[in-house]
């Protein structure tokens, strides 16, 4: 699909229904391939591959073709590239079949994640305790469902209701359930304040309804921590 | 001590305040800011315990931070003088003073493992498993301080060559600093492909064309994956199995339920999206399971879900859900061959380690 608009071709009527006609068929298929690519057709996804080659042309001929040369979709990806050579193909067709069947190999592949694992709370002093660029002021620490680190995302400081709705915002993003909120205070050392406590409690009670557990709150400041929650 | 004052409201208005029995006041520079939502809760719900009070209305008052209650005892509105009357006056106003006096955050024991979040019953779930302290020396082996912002590990350069190559056909001279920008953001080609739309157009350099080609070649692939399970058994080649769904649902964001319908001989009939769910639990119908197992005449199936967080570990839940599937299904002589647990480039066979029911 190339990202140039398609040239004027030869003056059409203006069909009775917009959503109908030649003109806008790529982006009407572009729609359908957003919406639900599973309910496309074995074709519509090779007619879709050919539109990366050939601007502006119907395809879907061609890709029937193919898939009724080869059989089927698989065999189609797989077929050497002298045998997709042809007229209806553009040049750089095989590379991209070439390159689907790479890409099925890749998905199977695991990924590398490099999370930080706050599973008890040493893990959790090593990792505040460590030097690191943490700016001043409120951030949410957002875990996955192992407590592993996904993000740390500042919060604005307005109040409860802001920082809350803030956190809550980047942890759906995230697909986080659970977190620590984080007060990072540099130039003193850390203090438990009612306002913390505050947050803490509203952000709890409003975090549980979408099934986050904000684990604590934690002051950080001089090297040192202080957890705002009622301990032992 | 806050200092707190009780009683009427202040005269210019009066007509309004004099629709509530009590007025509560806050000083707000003795507590600092004093979030109206857990105040008012925390209020509401002590007063309503008050036998002999019932709430109509709890708003804030006059002041910028102050609670007013309407009073209701049991009876007539001429009932509300007298000695009871002040009493009952006199104890919601205390009550709401001590509750909003304790707005204790959560109690947190500082001590051994952090709690995992719960799953919920009923449902495939992720297992909420104990500190493992192997893996933790492991990860102390390595590298005892790892702070957030310590750079990610580089994404594999044969990645950024394969993202460029896909991108080429769409953004002929920019690919390189477009699939650059994707790489920064998802860690992976197969990241990449995999992302949603939402996710994809938030990066710099990918337009509405550069997103649908990937999630086409995306499509394209997973679909090249399942054609290496429909020419056979199904379950005669658990690799090819477990590769078409690891492209599937490894990298899926929530959990999702899905059943391979398999015929008498153990070839595909269907494979269909069962129910999605949240990040750590997904609905499970045994009945919906049966029936549309009945519908598409299938001798059996094979249940898949996937745990968003890489490990396939089955929780107890997931155990339960299939000895009641399969308990439900031999009523109609329906067999559950197998139920896959995909995670992160791995995947659980029941079959495999001896769990089917």
């Amino acid at each position: 699909m190339p990202t140039q608009d398609a040239q004027p071709g030869p003056a059409f009527p203006s069909p009775a229904f917009a959503s109908t006609g030649p003109h806008g068929h790529r982006a009407r298929m572009r729609t359908r391939l957003a919406a639900a690519p599973a309910a496309l057709a074995d074709y519509e996804i090779i007619e879709m591959l050919l539109f990366l080659g050939i601007p502006r042309r119907d395809t879907k001929p061609a890709a029937k073709a193919l898939i009724n040369r080869f059989g089927s979709l698989a065999a189609t990806f797989a077929a050497p590239p002298g045998a997709l050579a042809g007229a209806v193909t553009p040049p750089r067709i095989a590379e991209l079949f070439a390159l689907v069947v790479e890409s099925a190999t890749v998905l199977a592949r695991a990924e590398q994640h490099e999370r930080v694992a706050l599973c008890d709370w040493d893990a959790l002093d090593r990792f505040l305790t460590a030097p690191s660029r943490r700016p001043v002021g409120l951030s949410a620490l957002l875990l996955n469902n192992r407590n592993q680190l996904l993000a740390e995302c500042p919060l604005p400081d307005d109040g409860p209701a802001d920082a809350t709705r803030v956190f809550l915002r980047h942890a759906l993003e995230r697909h986080a359930t659970a977190a620590f909120l984080l007060r990072n205070t540099p130039a003193a050392t850390p203090a438990v304040t009612r306002a913390d406590q505050m947050l803490l409690a509203h952000a709890h009670r409003a975090a549980a309804a979408l099934s986050v557990l904000v684990h604590d709150m934690v002051v950080t400041g001089q090297g040192d921590w202080i957890g705002v929650g009622r301990h032992d | 001590m806050w200092p707190w004052r009780r009683g009427p409201a202040p005269a210019p208005r009066a007509s309004a305040a004099a629709a509530f029995d009590a007025v509560i006041d806050l000083a707000p520079a003795a507590i600092g800011a004093l979030p109206a939502g857990p105040a008012m809760a925390a209020a509401t719900h002590a007063i309503r315990a008050i036998p002999g009070a019932a709430m109509v209305r709890v708003r804030l008052g006059d002041g910028p931070d102050a609670i007013a209650v309407r009073l209701f005892p049991p009876g007539r509105a001429e009932q509300r003088t007298g000695e009871r009357w002040s009493a009952l006056h006199g104890t919601v106003a205390a009550t709401a003073l001590a509750a909003l006096q304790t707005i204790e955050p959560p109690h947190v024991a500082r001590r051994g493992p952090i709690p995992l979040p719960q799953p919920v019953s009923g449902a495939f779930a992720e297992a909420p498993q104990p500190f493992d302290p192997l893996a933790e020396l492991a990860a102390l082996a390595q590298s005892v301080r790892t702070p957030a912002d310590r750079p990610r590990p580089a994404p594999d350069p044969a990645d950024a060559v394969m993202l460029g190559r896909l991108l080429s056909f769409v953004l002929p001279e920019a690919e390189h600093a477009a699939a650059a920008a994707a790489l920064r953001r998802f860690g992976s080609y197969a990241a990449t492909l995999a992302a949603t739309d939402r996710e994809l157009r938030q990066v710099p350099g990918l337009g509405p064309h550069s997103v649908a080609a990937i999630k086409l070649v995306h499509e394209a692939a997973i679909r090249l994956a399942r054609a290496g399970v429909t020419g056979q058994p199904v379950l005669d080649d658990p690799a090819r199995l477990s590769d078409y769904l690891l492209a599937a649902l490894a990298r899926a964001r929530v959990e999702q339920f899905r059943i391979l319908f398999l015929d008498a001989s153990g070839m595909l009939r269907a494979d269909e999206v069962q129910a999605t769910g949240t990040v750590n639990h997904t609905p499970v119908y045994p009945r919906e399971v049966i029936r549309r197992a009945l519908e598409l005449g299938a001798a059996a199936v094979v249940l898949v879900h996937n745990h968003p967080s890489g490990d396939p570990t089955p929780s107890p839940e997931d155990l339960t859900m299939t000895a009641e599937i399969t308990r439900a299904a031999a009523a109609l002589g329906i067999a559950v061959r197998d139920h896959v647990i995909v995670g992160n480039g791995r995947t659980l066979s029941f079959r495999e380690a001896g769990l089917l029911p």
